[in-house]
């Protein structure tokens, strides 16, 4: 679904912001692809969205969208979640830009939580929202303390926080969020997607760009960058495993969504991106359509 | 056949009209004003623009009005709105000796040039409810206006005329006025010099700072504060035009202003003396101002040669956590959905118990 | 200030151009030796050509000291900056955020520019350097982060120097410089994390 470009809001600017606060997010972003995975402080102000609700990731592609954009705009990998929708409207409104719903066709993704699952595409600009743009702030609170990491490449106390987790739960017990070093230099952290959606950031051919509006950080990675999850030889990257299929269109390859169907363990799995879902669905793909009993749930 | 849940966009419109229901309340009762609001519940109005940084009256009652009364969603709105302006013009830095003066205290000197004036306050109502504002047109008492011409026109801050002792340190400007740090263009840095820490306080949660001055008065730090003094009142405010070349007056704001003074009992590089914290505030907010001073004071602990052991002391702490638009939107932000990482710890955890399980099978079983 | 007579236009449309200009340069920036044009009518004020105006209008402001190589700090380029973008003019070059050299004749040696701190690289300065044609020239061959595999970038009218001092600061990274050469309306950029061929 593509909805088509209508008339800005009057009595605002386009996109909401005044002019010079986009030139100093637009060099912030200009900073940040040249420091790839480096998070560079900008003067993030308020939006008419509440901070958590995305206002980095608003403020980043408030700044970077013109008039020919397309939009999509997507919360848990969902177009029609209220979080998502909201955001579209409030675009829709301030710019009077084209929405869509379809990942292929859209030139800026703002996204909370997921990377669709459909490649992206050279060109296109994928915009993430993120609560906490610092990797290191669960080992470290102490901003003064984790710029100096960052500065001498100190991360050993992120790996010995890894390995813990080897040590005491057999595994690396981070299921999101999961941090990734960018280019062989920085410790990035990637928002909180899910770590089935690391391998994506991997030499994208899109440009990927982070907003942190109440941490007032920004940063960036760009088209075939390498990104790489941290990891042990002997306990290498892992990602997240379902025993079914997506029971709407039945693909084996995506993020599921465990739906309770009732309240005596029925569950069912179906695609957290509904674009992807339902693009399979009109090609004619079908999934079991049924709930499964919890019994038959299995570990990772 | 399941069916994703759908229909986000009906369900916002639906819950925006049920929230202009419930602000307007029962149709039977008068609507409120901006006037209203502006005239009567003038505090509240000057909380939301000495934390929502904008500095008008109508706007802040607007907001007061919009946000039924909440007033941190009240500052949230007046920030929200000053994103839009541009910056036209910077102002002189404003003079609070030459304030028109509506109220001036100071608990450290019994009298003093210009003596005390106690103007509107609270402090000393006996807080009985007076039923007799239940009734609306009830006839209030005049005050009695005394001699104007009493007020000197300047009147210097107490703290700087009283001590000839050299006791009190002297607030010493610049010599070169730098620019000011205006932390809605540049974000935070540590350590933040006491501008970026001033405009940070000021725009800070007064529930904040309030528990934080009362921490160190309790103990959670070394503050022994005095209010040096204490003015409410108007100040001219003055911009240069870049075409004039001179500053020209664009008006009056209403500032309240606090002084403090705490007992400094020296260190290795600095002699015993009394050292100072500084708090103003838009309008009238005394407590905010009175607390936002002791912070002041309190997050000088390091440069004063102490060691930061308490919270009040910590600037990271103090600064990172002050501003309530960022903490409430991201507490608030946790009822979003977040299912798609909760299923990965549905993963991981199940993945963590089968583990468990076959480390230790006889436990396995136990349920607790 | 009046603007004088001889101040020229900025943008037709300042909100628009501004946007357009800006996602040229960061497609540039973000493929790094990539020949992107700006498409942007401004009017130029010798010698600066079309697309350093267009990114100088699209960029600079009060909160960016700019240095402007000998042969551009005329009147006419002077006050189209004080008037259309405010920004402060930098005696010294290594305090300007942006650093303009109309040739490369007139440039600064590239380690005496702003180059960032390890702490803070992103107050590192970028480098707007006029050259004589993009496309053709001298071939140099680019890799890293946006290059899929080995960009090669043709630059007519940069001096054999140019690459070899580029090359020296790449030991440096997080700190560096950020280049943008400009050709006409034409642009390529090549920021720090790129690694030139030597």
């Amino acid at each position: 679904m593509t909805n088509a470009m209508r008339e800005p809001l009057a009595g605002y600017n386009f996109a909401y912001l005044d002019e010079q606060m986009k030139r100093s997010i637009r060099r912030a972003i200009l900073k940040a692809v040249a420091v790839p995975g480096y998070q560079v402080p900008f003067g993030s102000r308020e939006m008419p969205l509440p901070y958590g609700w995305g206002t980095g990731g608003i403020q980043v592609t408030a700044s970077i969208i013109g008039a020919e954009d397309v939009l999509k705009v997507i919360d848990q990998g969902a177009d029609d979640t209220t979080n998502a929708v909201s955001i579209r409207q409030f675009f829709a409104r301030t710019t009077g830009v084209a929405t869509t719903e379809r990942t292929a066709e859209a030139t800026i993704i703002q996204t909370r939580h997921r990377i669709p699952e459909r490649p992206l595409g050279p060109g296109q600009i994928i915009v993430y929202q993120v609560p906490i743009p610092e990797p290191l702030r669960w080992v470290e609170a102490r901003e003064t303390e984790t710029r100096k990491m960052h500065a001498l490449q100190e991360y050993g106390v992120m790996h010995v926080k890894l390995y813990e987790d080897i040590a005491r739960f057999g595994c690396i017990n981070t299921s999101y969020n999961y941090p990734v070093l960018v280019n062989g230099r920085y410790l990035m952290a990637p928002s909180p997607i899910p770590k089935f959606d690391n391998p994506k950031m991997d030499r994208n051919p899109a440009l990927q760009l982070f907003g942190a509006g109440r941490e007032k950080r920004i940063y960036a990675v760009p088209p075939f960058t390498s990104v790489k999850s941290l990891d042990f030889e002997d306990y290498p990257f892992d990602v997240q495993h379902w025993d079914h299929c997506c029971a709407l269109c039945g693909a084996a390859d995506s993020y599921l969504d465990e739906v309770v169907t009732d309240d005596r363990g029925g569950r069912m799995f179906v695609c957290s991106d509904t674009d992807y879902c339902g693009e399979r669905r009109t090609a004619g793909h079908v999934g079991a359509g049924t709930p499964v009993a919890l019994a038959a749930e299995a570990a990772e | 056949m399941y069916v994703a849940v759908k229909g986000g966009e009906t369900a916002i419109r639906n819950a925006h009209a049920l929230l202009a229901e419930e602000r307007r309340g029962d149709p039977a009762v008068p609507e409120l004003t901006l006037e209203q609001v502006k005239e009567q519940m003038a505090l509240a109005v000057d909380r939301v623009m000495t934390e929502g940084s904008l500095y008008d009256r109508d706007l802040a009652a607007l907001a007061v009005k919009q946000a039924c009364g909440d007033l941190i969603e009240a500052v949230f709105l007046l920030r929200a709105y000053r994103t839009t302006l541009p910056r036209l013009a910077v102002s002189e830095p404003v003079d609070t000796a030459t304030m028109d003066i509506r109220r001036r205290v100071s608990a450290t000197y019994k009298d003093l040039p210009g003596g005390q004036v106690l103007g509107p306050t609270f402090d000393y109502t006996h807080r009985l409810l007076d039923f007799s504002l239940a009734e609306t047109g009830h006839p209030q008492e005049k005050p009695a206006h005394g001699d104007a011409a009493a007020i000197p026109e300047r009147m210097p801050k107490v703290v700087d005329v009283l001590d000839h002792e050299g006791l009190i340190e002297r607030e010493i400007a610049p010599p070169e006025p730098a620019e000011a740090t205006d932390l809605t263009r540049v974000p935070l840095d540590f350590p933040a010099g006491r501008d970026a820490r001033l405009q940070n306080l000021a725009r800070g949660d007064e529930g904040f700072l309030l528990a934080l001055a009362y921490s160190s008065q309790r103990g959670f730090g070394s503050a022994h504060p005095f209010a040096g003094e204490i003015r409410m009142g108007e100040v001219a405010v003055e911009i240069v035009p870049e075409e004039l070349g001179f500053a020209i007056e664009i008006g009056d704001i209403t500032l309240t202003e606090c002084d403090m003074v705490s007992q400094f009992k020296g260190s290795a590089t600095e002699s015993p003396k009394f050292t100072r914290g500084y708090g103003l505030s838009f309008g009238h907010c005394e407590r905010k101002a009175m607390a936002m001073a002791l912070v002041d004071r309190t997050l000088r602990t390091r440069e004063l040669g102490g060691e930061a052991l308490y919270p009040a002391q910590d600037e990271e702490f103090v600064l990172s956590h002050s501003d309530n638009v960022e903490a409430s939107g991201f507490l608030q932000h946790l009822k979003l959905p977040h299912y798609v990482d909760f299923q990965g710890e549905l993963v991981t955890v199940r993945h963590l118990k089968a583990e468990a399980a076959r480390r230790r099978p006889e436990q396995a079983e136990i349920v607790p | 200030m009046r603007p004088a007579a001889t101040v020229l236009g900025g943008f037709r449309h300042p909100v628009h151009d501004s946007q357009r200009v800006f996602r040229g340069v960061l497609d540039a920036m973000a493929h790094p030796g990539r020949v992107v044009g700006l498409d942007a009518a401004v009017a130029t004020a010798a010698p600066l050509h079309r697309g350093t105006v267009a990114l100088l209008l699209a960029l600079a402001d009060f909160e960016t000291p700019l240095w402007l190589s000998p042969s551009a700090c005329n009147d006419a380029v002077l006050g189209a900056i004080r008037f259309h973008c405010g920004s402060p003019i930098a005696s010294d070059p290594s305090g300007a955020a942006f650093v303009v050299a109309a040739t490369a004749a007139e440039r600064p040696r590239l380690d005496t520019l702003g180059l960032g701190s390890d702490l803070y690289p992103e107050r590192a300065a970028t480098l707007i350097l006029q050259v004589d044609g993009l496309g053709v020239g001298r071939e140099i061959a680019l890799a890293g982060p946006g290059i899929d595999g080995t960009a090669r970038l043709a630059v007519d009218g940069l001096d054999e120097a140019f690459w070899a001092e580029r090359h020296a600061l790449e030991i440096l990274f997080p700190r560096g410089l950020d280049v943008i050469l400009v050709d006409g309306e034409a642009v390529a950029a090549v920021p720090r994390s790129t690694a030139v061929e030597a």
